[in-house]
């Protein structure tokens, strides 16, 4: 195998593209290291266990060298890391051997990164959505966004953990939008 | 109130693995340290890994994905084409027959040269 760093400028696409041109592993071996670490992470996260969660990333490892669709991939690093989560999932769900519903609660939300027309908004009108996040998710928010702080600092200044930092500003975000399409919609 | 609009822009590129493990063993100024939680605050990979590899001891990150990946690169790596067994070649099988009668005979014929 040549150096890997020769191939690091590369992006995934471009390594997508040498895969299928060549149809050489290779590629597609570059291209999966380069997410080794955050998907063990995504890994660990579900599976609470490190032996369990090193076996699961190579298990989906296995997985994209032997299936990987034929059709376009645009968004390679998400395909992949919607690939991790259901494996952890179905892995889950097959340790339990039951018919219960506990495992949806590993689900987290569904991640909406669409593009949206938000640059259409004013400040002011940003400004009026913030005011109506509940005092947590608007605090975490303003002092991420507008002071700039780290989740440390925020964890300091307010005595949040890091979990409730994370999920304040997340779910801030998330409502935020919502708040801003529904005013949207309203203004049309 | 302009920071604001920061809100929409994620973490720009790739989260370098590198920081992020300067990031998870806590070697990051408060300035760096928000630059990596840019990313962690949208539910996704990144926000994900970090929860994950929160639970992993310093180090045991690093170690595991390097096995991870040592693994993958093992398994990717050209296979050595087995040497052709002999037995599968008949022309050598007989080549080498024909050469050992002919030693043989050399060797019989030099001896009865040399009685004589």
């Amino acid at each position: 195998m040549e150096n890997y760093s020769q191939h690091s400028k590369l992006s995934d696409e471009a390594l997508l593209q040498n895969y299928r041109a060549a149809k050489d592993n290779t590629w597609l071996g570059y291209l999966l290291q380069r997410y080794t670490m955050l998907l063990l992470g995504v890994a660990m996260k579900y599976m609470k266990d490190k032996e369990q969660a090193q076996d699961a990333v190579q298990q989906v490892f296995e997985k994209v060298l032997l299936h990987l669709p034929d059709g376009e991939i645009h968004n390679f690093k998400g395909w992949l890391y919607i690939l991790m989560r259901n494996h952890c999932l179905q892995l889950l769900r097959d340790k339990t051997h039951t018919m219960n519903d506990e495992w949806l609660k590993y689900v987290p939300a569904e991640n909406d990164r669409e593009e949206l027309m938000l640059r259409d908004y004013s400040l002011e009108q940003m400004e009026a959505a913030l005011e109506e996040l509940n005092v947590m998710q608007k605090q975490a928010i303003v002092l991420f966004y507008l002071k700039k702080q780290s989740y440390q600092q925020i964890m300091e200044q307010t005595g949040y953990s890091f979990e409730q930092v994370k999920s304040y500003i997340q779910n801030g975000k998330r409502n935020l939008k919502q708040i801003m399409e529904k005013k949207l919609a309203e203004r049309k | 109130m302009s920071e604001l609009n920061d809100i929409w822009h994620d973490g720009k590129g790739k989260l370098p693995e590198e920081k992020l493990m300067a990031y998870l063993e806590g070697r990051l100024s408060p300035e760096e340290q928000h630059e990596v939680e840019l990313w962690l605050a949208d539910e996704g990979m990144e926000s994900d890994a970090v929860d994950g590899l929160k639970n992993m001891q310093a180090g045991e990150a690093r170690e595991t994905t390097d096995r991870i990946n040592h693994q993958l690169r093992r398994q990717l790596r050209p296979k050595k084409r087995k040497r052709r067994q002999m037995k599968d070649n008949p022309w050598a099988v007989q080549a080498v027959v024909v050469i050992l009668l002919l030693v043989i005979l050399a060797y019989i014929i030099i001896r009865l040269a040399m009685k004589k």
